[in-house]
């Protein structure tokens, strides 16, 4: 069966399912399902990065004709007091998560503070506006690079090897450098954005831009202490999310807190300014030692990641697993630290951790090659290995010999001048480069139901057999 | 978005009768700035004026051999114009390095001229902003101000004018013709944009009840020997980091007249006719080019992030000044520097 599906479908193209609902705009998202007496919302945000609420005068804005109702932390719907109830499934396992709306706590900028519920969108954003919020202000730190004297150890890196400190020095030739990543935010091109729909009887079925519906049902659930019928999460399309869709966001908390508040069905779309509050690719400072022999072979490897954090929870991922199975050396030690600072928690974002902790080691060996005079994929042919470094075990699949034979074929590596500055095409300066890559195969027990349909029998309205999110990403 | 009363203009004096009846009360044309300044909150006018559909769309020649260039022409059209296309290339090719083909369509003339600095301090109302709001500071001097000015700034602001086209008309010695309350009267272009001074949120001298009817191009448009080179951070739909007009008269080797003019530098495109006049009679080759690029550099101040945009500058001008030496004009299709 598995073989069959390859030959028919690999090397052809094809349509994918979703795709003419796609281009014909057809296909909705989570700010495009509508219903009767939908009220709108908008958010008001801290303008400050660490301190209290003093004061939140929403006067001017109650006054606007067609605002419903503005929902602060003194006014809010019940909801959760304890922190079990606001972890989500992909909650970083230390810290407290943030609550929307929860008390007068400002813990950095561009938290929402307010929400604006209208019967028309542009009215709640313009309402929005007239908000006057008053702070008591803390000092805060948002700059990493300034307070990496304050980093503390997290994660368990990947074993030390040898005596790291003492090959690097008595290596023939080293390479040592800081590699810093500023921060990335994710900013796909689908707003975030809920839309929670009342049913008759109370119910919620909430409409969320998530790349995962069990994770914000079950949060919902907790933190609005409702039973697993009462509320119903869909998220029939994705577009775009890259990791930051992986945890509730707080919109999908406040667009709910809307609904039950008015007792009627609330969208609520961020703007693109209001995106830059959520999580985000923590920027990290990468410390690099290498030491090799004159032949390239390296002996001497020390990788240390310094990344961020908010204050309220410990975010941070491998960066430093990945040097540890690349290349051969004898002798290493790895190191991961994080910062706290007055930011909202960093999230996932594509390949967390190699992204930016094999970017740092590969930008080293290529220095560590300049300092050899040796040729940059003659250097990892060198310090290749067949065996992950860390554990080492055999890896499941690893044919970067072929790569990098193949890669150099291609682009005709051989005929690469090496200096600066050295190769033209008429004005420009042109730098042939070469990096390798690692991931994990990640491998765990899923379960899938699938019920085969005859066709055109319908299918049950109130529990569809196939989730649409299979289809999409 | 602010509730705001709409109403549309007649003819000029309807225009300039409507405006000068106090309120907080702007002109639209293309909308390309002002409507998403008012979606950001940082413009809140209370009437909208607008004049699209005023006769303001012409290209005509002048009597004494220039071209005028009515306030509402797309720049797009203005671009493509073949008075333009031929006898001022400079302008063209400025026009066409910014924004995109979209925004070119619905930007007028006159619009351009008036379009406001995109400091991002200046959009963020949460933000102390001289500009934006008189003496509240400035938020960039101590921020991120990598795109910032070297050239012309003050304590109060620091922004830069973020058009092309300005730049290539400063070069080209334009006029601005305008109407207001009083009369007709007429600015020099050098004259129109202003230096923040300890007044940044006047960008212009264009006064509160007057209106841009129409700019005017002397006859000289240096179609020989131009050339406009805007480095930005990506290739396509980005302000300039530097950019550089140039145009040329040359004598066999010599140089008879040069115009240099700079954007992304400073508060107003920024012209230095001490650097010029160093070209007259000079030979045109980098040597002299780079004599007027020291000149015209002489007084660059840097802020915390753009120390780079000086030496960027330097190497513009020699480059762009080459290039039009060379009559082989920056195209603005093919990206790559030539």
């Amino acid at each position: 069966m598995t073989i069959h599906a390859r030959s028919a479908y690999t090397g052809t193209a094809t349509s994918r399912i979703d795709g003419a609902a796609k281009v014909t705009g057809a296909a909705k998202y989570a700010g495009d399902f509508n219903t009767h007496g939908l009220a709108y919302g908008a958010v008001v945000e801290s303008t400050i990065a660490r301190g209290r609420l003093a004061s939140i005068d929403a006067g001017a804005a109650l006054r606007v004709p067609g605002v419903i109702d503005v929902i602060t932390h003194e006014n809010r719907p019940r909801v959760a007091d304890k922190d079990e109830a606001w972890k989500d499934e992909v909650a970083p396992e230390k810290g407290s998560p943030f609550r929307p709306l929860y008390d007068d706590a400002v813990k950095f900028n561009h938290q929402p503070v307010a929400l604006v519920l209208a019967e028309e969108w542009e009215i709640a954003r313009y309402a929005a506006s007239l908000v006057r919020v008053t702070y008591e202000e803390q000092p805060f730190v948002t700059d990493l690079q300034q307070q990496r004297g304050k980093a503390f150890v997290v994660d368990k890196p990947a074993k030390p090897r040898g005596d790291a400190a003492k090959a690097l020095a008595g290596a023939d030739v080293r390479h040592e450098a800081d590699y810093f990543i500023p921060t990335e935010h994710h900013n796909p091109m689908e707003l975030f954005a809920s839309t929670v729909i009342r049913d008759g009887d109370g119910k919620l079925t909430v409409y969320d831009k998530t790349q995962g519906v069990q994770n914000v049902h079950g949060f919902l659930c907790r933190v609005f202490g409702k039973k697993e019928d009462e509320i119903r999460v869909r998220s029939p399309y994705v577009g775009g999310a890259f990791g930051s869709a992986l945890r509730p966001q707080y919109q999908v908390v406040l667009a709910v807190m809307g609904a039950l508040k008015l007792q009627r069905s609330v969208r609520l779309v961020l703007t693109r300014r209001q995106m830059y509050g959520l999580g985000y690719r923590p920027a990290t400072i990468e410390h690099l030692a290498l030491g090799a022999q004159h032949d390239g072979a390296l002996n001497a490897v020390t990788h240390e990641a310094i990344g961020m954090t908010s204050r309220f929870e410990e975010f941070a991922r491998n960066d430093t697993g990945w040097s540890a199975q690349l290349y051969k050396s004898a002798n290493a030690k790895y190191e991961h630290r994080v910062v706290e600072l007055d930011v909202p928690t960093c999230c996932d974002m594509r390949a967390p951790g190699a992204a930016t902790g094999v970017y740092a080691l590969e930008s080293a060996m290529d220095e560590l090659a300049v300092a050899l005079k040796m040729d940059p994929v003659a250097l990892r042919l060198r310090c290749y290995s067949d065996r992950d470094q860390s554990e080492d075990l055999p890896y499941t699949s690893k044919r970067l010999r072929e790569c990098y034979q193949q890669g150099a074929d291609a682009f005709g590596w051989s005929k690469r001048k090496p200096e600066p500055r050295a190769m033209r095409d008429g004005n420009n300066l042109v730098g042939w480069g070469m990096a390798s890559g690692v991931w994990e195969a990640l491998q765990m027990p899923v379960a899938a139901r699938i019920a085969r349909v005859p066709t055109g029998m319908r299918r049950s309205p109130a529990r569809p057999p196939i989730s649409a999110p299979a289809l999409t990403r | 978005m602010i509730p705001f009363h709409y109403a549309r203009a007649r003819d000029v004096a309807d225009a300039v009768r409507l405006i000068s009846t106090g309120d907080n009360a702007k002109f639209i044309a293309g909308g390309t700035n002002l409507l998403d300044l008012m979606k950001d909150d940082v413009e809140r006018p209370t009437k909208l004026i607008d004049i699209s559909r005023l006769q303001l769309r012409h290209v005509e020649e002048t009597p004494d051999g220039g071209v005028r260039i009515g306030a509402l022409v797309p720049n797009s059209d203005l671009a493509w114009h073949p008075l333009i296309e031929q006898r001022y290339p400079l302008l063209g090719s400025a026009i066409l390095a910014g924004a995109s083909q979209q925004l070119r369509n619905m930007a007028s003339t006159g619009g351009n001229l008036l379009q406001r600095t995109r400091c991002p301090y200046f959009y963020d109302t949460a933000t102390p902003c001289n500009k934006r709001q008189t003496g509240s500071g400035c938020s960039a001097i101590n921020g991120v101000n990598r795109n910032h000015a070297i050239l012309g700034a003050s304590n109060d602001c620091i922004a830069t004018h973020p058009s092309d086209m300005c730049v290539a008309l400063a070069a080209l010695d334009a006029a601005v013709h305008v109407m207001g309350a009083k009369g007709a009267r007429t600015i020099p272009f050098a004259d129109f944009h202003r230096l923040p001074g300890d007044t940044p949120h006047v960008d212009t001298n264009l006064k509160a009840d007057e209106i841009i009817t129409a700019i005017e191009l002397p006859a000289e448009g240096f179609a020989r020997n131009y050339s406009y080179l805007k480095i930005r951070d990506r290739m396509s739909y980005a302000f300039a980091l530097v950019s550089v007009a140039a145009a040329l008269e040359l004598e066999g080797a010599k140089i008879k007249e040069a115009r240099l003019a700079l954007g992304g530098v400073a508060h107003k495109p920024w012209r230095d006719r001490t650097a010029e006049a160093t070209l007259h009679g000079q030979a045109a080759d980098e040597t002299s080019f780079a004599r007027a690029a020291e000149l015209l550099l002489r007084d660059a101040r840097p802020q915390r992030h753009n120390a780079f945009k000086i030496e960027l500058a330097r190497r513009a001008i020699i480059r762009t000044l080459s290039q039009a030496a060379r009559g082989t004009p920056q195209s603005q299709s093919d990206k790559n520097i030539q």
